[in-house]
């Protein structure tokens, strides 16, 4: 942790201000991420029973068989008043978690009433963007904002998969980018759980929809390569001048071209998991570091299931990956070394 | 935090960027000046060479994996006892006090279970799987105890519980008529011993298990595995003694570990974890209340909307509930450390 007066000092920020800007946070949802995640869960599970209440009014009281118009109305007010809700009573525990359920349940519902009468996919996940927006324009809850753009996220992500079957699995590639600029060069408004949103969820659909078909063709999806190997370079310039000698600077350099060639051959989830890491570094984020951790892990794992390439090719691929990636730690250890020594 | 001295971490920052403090184009060199430097190249050092190692070793045992029923059984024995051999020989000569020793320990540690396969493979033994696994456990202990490696440790105990539940699902459970349930009581017990071990190792000045992370992981585990038979029970009870063991035996898990990570260690994260833990427990138990009372009979308008709305005040109720023991917990280990 850095002391506000030397952080003020070394970046030119009133001090005063500051210490006015870090009081008025108290104030707006801070709660660490692990405890995102238990009220995450709570919330979808109420979202859940929520939903199936909506499905017993519709079929049982108003005879509706399946989803229309007039139940995505429902789901929008829902929606609306869900979110009075949250204006009105933020610091309320048990009002804010009703009003993130509902507003959930209310997102779906929408999409539902939207999407099925058509029988398209397409349909439902437009139907979410405006909440989507209503999510992130709103800051009062970190966790609606996450659960809202992720289900945009994943509908429009099912959708594409229902029109598009092979380059599904290169989707992350699309939305890595995004995710990373809003973390970069956030706006004023607080993006984050859209970020991360865009960063994770691609990512674990990616995991979900190999587990129904195979996606990943060796040596295909370059464009996808090409998104993430762009996303390295921006990510190797900003930290370019965290270093200052010039020995430093030629091993970053070899770093970079390892990470190239280590994106290169590898399938885009497991491209996108060293993404994540790499941004970890970058924003010196804990949170991006353990999920990026556990992506590699599990990606590098499924890589063996894959059934595009044959074992061999598999394993020429990871091993050739894992010799540079040692190349590059025991010139960094080198480097280390010789500078302690000197 | 002390607020005549206040300190910033990363987080914080986009308060100062909402106040419009700080811009877009300065955001990453405000983040460079409250990052921590040292952690993030540590961490940044051995995240290389992991990726570098599990990569490689992948690559490896996909390779024999592609050649495998090509191979004698001679050349099968040869190829993981050689790698045995090296990784034992490389962390002598590396030194069990670096990270690199410490790995190749581990990855012996690994080939040995390998090793314990093929012989089950190309001699057909007729053994159970349990015992690969006992003796696999029994065999990497000394290596466990030397390398003084946290991860060495979970691997040591991944493979132990391993070892227990096939012992259970192949023995005591099929021929000793021991609930199933008690089973998974026994593994998060048996975790939650780890668990106190390892705090107690600590507390002796055994620094290299004093990551936060150990704790947590060991915490998890052990919960999960006494919430798994307990949310159960809640859902279908046949053997009512077994089922008030399990239930018992997760509400002590959960006192014990609320009381311990507030008064002694004032451990949030961990504090998180038990209380996720015990919400999701209480919402199974209105599912059973509801069930019991109303019944979830979805055909029937009048008890169909009675249920699940009770549901869903049950559920707004116990999660709301945990938010604010959350928050205030939170809020007063600030004023602790303030």
């Amino acid at each position: 942790m850095t002391e506000l007066a030397a952080f003020c000092a070394r970046t030119g920020i009133d001090e005063a201000a500051a210490r006015q800007a870090l009081s008025a946070r108290a104030a707006h949802d801070d709660s660490p991420w692990y405890m995102q995640v238990v009220l995450g869960i709570g919330a979808w599970i109420t979202t859940i029973v929520a939903l199936f209440f909506a499905g017993v009014v519709m079929e049982l009281v108003f005879d509706i068989d399946e989803p229309n118009l007039p139940v995505a109305i429902v789901g929008a007010i829902v929606f609306v008043a869900s979110f009075w809700l949250l204006h009105h009573r933020p610091e309320g525990a048990f009002a804010s978690h009703a009003a993130v359920a509902f507003a959930t349940a209310g997102t779906l519902l929408a999409a539902a009433g939207v999407g099925v009468p058509e029988e398209s996919l397409w349909r439902a996940a437009a139907a979410t963007l405006p909440f989507a927006a209503a999510a992130i324009w709103q800051q009062r809850s970190v966790l609606l904002q996450f659960l809202i753009v992720s289900i945009a996220l994943i509908l429009g992500i099912v959708a594409a998969w229902d029109h598009w079957h092979d380059p599904v699995a290169d989707l992350p590639a699309l939305f890595i980018p995004v995710g990373m600029a809003l973390l970069l060069w956030p706006p004023r408004r607080d993006v984050r759980a859209t970020a991360f949103a865009l960063l994770i969820v691609p990512l674990l659909l990616d995991i979900v929809i190999s587990r129904f078909e195979s996606t990943w063709a060796l040596w295909s999806g370059w464009p996808a390569r090409g998104l993430l190997l762009a996303v390295f370079a921006l990510l190797f310039a900003i930290n370019w001048r965290r270093v200052v000698d010039r020995q430093g600077r030629l091993l970053a350099l070899a770093a970079a071209v390892a990470v190239a060639v280590v994106v290169w051959p590898l399938p885009t989830g497991a491209s996108g998991s060293l993404v994540l890491l790499t941004l970890a570094y970058t924003l010196g984020s804990r949170t991006l570091a353990v999920v990026g951790t556990l992506m590699a892990i599990y990606f590098i794992w499924s890589f063996y299931w894959d059934l595009d390439g044959t074992l061999l090719t598999k394993s020429i691929i990871l091993m050739s990956v894992g010799a540079v990636l040692l190349l590059c730690y025991g010139l960094l250890v080198g480097t280390l070394r010789e500078r302690r020594a000197s | 935090m002390n607020p005549a001295r206040p300190e910033l971490g990363p987080s914080a920052l986009q308060a100062l960027r909402s106040a419009g403090l700080v811009s877009a184009r300065g955001y990453a060199a405000a983040v460079d000046a409250v990052r921590d430097e040292a952690f993030w190249a540590r961490w940044g050092m051995r995240a290389l060479m992991a990726l570098g190692v599990g990569q490689f070793l992948a690559g490896v045992v996909f390779f024999f994996a592609y050649n495998w029923n090509d191979l004698s059984d001679v050349a099968k024995f040869a190829i993981v006892e050689v790698a045995l051999v090296i990784t034992v020989g490389g962390a002598l000569l590396v030194g069990l006090d670096r990270v690199f020793g410490q790995m190749l320990l581990i990855a012996a540690s690994v080939l040995t279970g390998v090793l314990l396969a093929v012989i089950g493979q190309v001699y057909q033994t007729g053994a159970d799987v349990f015992e690969l696994f006992a003796a696999w456990t029994v065999l990497i202990l000394p290596w466990t105890i030397i390398s003084r490696h946290p991860v060495h440790w979970l691997l040591w105990l991944v493979v132990a519980e391993t070892a227990f539940v096939l012992y259970a699902e192949q023995v005591l459970i099929p021929v000793r008529e021991m609930p199933g349930e008690l089973a998974s009581v026994i593994v998060g017990a048996t975790v939650a011993v780890a668990l106190a071990a390892r705090e107690w190792a600590v507390q002796r000045g055994m620094a290299w298990l004093a990551a936060h992370w150990t704790r947590l992981v060991l915490l998890f585990a052990a919960m999960a595995a006494l919430f798994a038979p307990a949310a159960a029970q809640m859902f279908d009870t046949d053997n009512v003694t077994a089922g008030t063991v399990c239930v018992i035996a997760f509400l002590l898990a959960a006192l014990i570990a609320s009381a311990v990570y507030w008064r002694r260690w004032r451990d949030f994260p961990a504090l998180v974890i038990v209380i996720g833990f015990i919400d999701a427990f209480v919402v199974c138990v209105g599912y059973r209340v509801i069930d019991e009372g109303i019944g979830f009979h979805l055909n029937d308008v009048g008890p169909a909307l009675s249920s699940l709305g009770a549901m869903i005040v049950w559920a707004i109720a116990a999660t709301g509930t945990a938010a604010l023991i959350m928050r205030r917990l939170r809020g007063s280990l600030q004023e602790m450390t303030s």
